[in-house]
């Protein structure tokens, strides 16, 4: 698991809320006898940041509240190691999901003052490459998962991991055209090999002589 | 060669005294029977003829006086020569088309009273409106965009225009609602060529709009008219396609 430095997490909770790029959830194991809703709640939160342009991270341990700064209670030590089997993890989300998922599975400490000090787990998720994600099954707890759901987080008003709103899902095409135009772009300007420039060169022989004098150069 | 109807070829002949423009359109690859019937050639034309302020572009006769549409061997051939608008055009059984037609300001003295008085009568070879160079250009390439967009010769073509006989003319803005150009821009050319362009399936009329408002700065660029409005002729255009003009 990667470490991730004390600034790091200090600098991630510090304005005490969620943004579009960062959601809590509070401590659960990932383990089979752990809470079902709550691990599907976060690969709904991992779908979704998957769907935003930047991506973003979610911290685990962490209890958000809308009145106050968050809890944060952290994670045991055996919660911990249950989301040490990173490729198990991501399988698991990846089996919700249409596109292959990129996240990375971290660890750092949150310490609240010199004698408190509680760890989280950092799933970093890359944001939208050219296509969406979209839910492939439904969740096991209900209102969790949708099959076809595409899940992203708003670009205005509350920060929440639920199903696309018409802006979201035009942000969504847009980025997918974008990054095909900067795709071909990089291409550079399209070239025919010998042979293609040689038939096209004929062609335009032909379509010249089929007009003859009516086209005056 | 192209060989032409009697008809056809004394209306060519009449364009070519004085200024005209000319517009090819054709696929990439040349094949004999892309289109295999020459009621096809007519349909497509027709179709994508573009009929936005009264006259269509290009015009598709009816067969009655001062105008005709027929089947050739290996194309669909049009004529037009009634009041300023002289045209012709051929649409060919491999997706070739090719349009020629007189630049109007030359052709006033055979329009009616009432546009003649409007517009005045200049002298053939004095005078270029560049409103009708962007709405013509306009016209052709949305043209273009319908002909690609049907899907009969393919996914892209290729497009090239210009406008011959213009030595010493003089540019002029005939938009009644404009004080007119201010300057004296007069083109040295006799040829101006535009270069020859892709078009491909897809593409939205937006698109089209600025491949025609690119070529008009070309034009306009042949007579020292340095400063192109690009907004002033965007807005041209969308009341063409908007037919508020």
């Amino acid at each position: 698991m990667k470490i991730h430095t004390e600034s790091f997490i200090r600098e991630l909770l510090g304005p005490g809320v969620e943004r579009r790029d960062l959601e809590f959830k509070a401590p659960f194991t990932w383990e089979k006898q752990g809470p079902q809703w709550l691990k599907e709640r976060t690969i709904r939160a991992v779908l979704a940041l998957h769907n935003t342009p930047s991506g973003g991270v979610i911290l685990i341990g962490v209890i958000g509240h809308d009145d106050r700064p968050p809890d944060v209670p952290g994670v045991s030590a055996r919660e911990l190691k249950s989301f040490s089997n990173e490729e198990a993890v991501l399988a698991e989300i990846c089996g919700y999901s249409t596109e292959q998922i990129t996240l990375t599975i971290g660890t750092g400490v949150y310490r609240e003052s010199e004698v408190t000090k509680s760890d989280v787990v950092v799933f970093e998720v890359v944001g939208l490459d050219e296509l969406p994600t979209i839910c492939t099954k439904a969740g096991k707890e209900k209102g969790t998962l949708a099959p076809s759901a595409i899940y992203s987080r708003p670009k205005l008003g509350v920060p929440a991991s639920a199903p696309v709103t018409p802006h979201e899902l035009e942000e969504i095409v847009r980025h997918g055209v974008e990054r095909r135009v900067r795709w071909i772009n990089s291409l550079g300007p399209l070239t025919l090999d010998d042979a293609g420039q040689g038939r096209e060169a004929a062609a335009r022989q032909d379509f010249s002589n089929e007009i003859g004098e009516l086209w005056q150069d | 060669m192209a060989r032409l109807a009697p008809d056809a070829q004394a209306v060519l002949n009449k364009i070519h005294t004085r200024g005209y423009w000319q517009f090819n359109l054709r696929p990439v690859e040349f094949n004999r029977d892309l289109i295999r019937r020459l009621a096809t050639c007519r349909e497509l034309v027709q179709t994508a003829s573009v009929l936005l302020r009264g006259w269509d572009c290009p015009h598709v006769p009816t067969n009655t006086r001062n105008q005709g549409i027929y089947n050739m061997e290996d194309h669909t051939e049009a004529w037009t020569d009634w009041d300023l608008f002289k045209e012709v055009w051929q649409m060919y059984k491999t997706g070739q088309f090719v349009y020629i037609f007189g630049v109007w300001n030359d052709w006033m003295e055979e329009t009616d009273a009432a546009r003649r008085q409007w517009y005045g009568v200049p002298e053939p070879g004095s005078e270029l409106d560049s409103l009708e160079v962007v709405l013509r250009l306009t016209e052709l390439v949305l043209f273009a965009r319908r002909i690609v967009e049907s899907g009969v010769i393919g996914e892209r073509i290729y497009i090239r225009a210009g406008i011959l006989g213009t030595a010493q003319r003089m540019l002029t803005l005939k938009d009644p609602h404009s004080m007119g150009l201010l300057g004296r821009y007069v083109c040295k050319s006799d040829n101006i060529k535009l270069p020859e362009l892709q078009v491909l399936r897809g593409g939205t009329d937006e698109d089209a709009l600025n491949t025609a408002l690119q070529w008009t700065q070309l034009v306009l660029e042949q007579f020292q008219f340095d400063e192109f409005p690009a907004d002033a002729f965007r807005e041209y255009q969308k009341r063409l396609v908007e037919r508020r003009l």
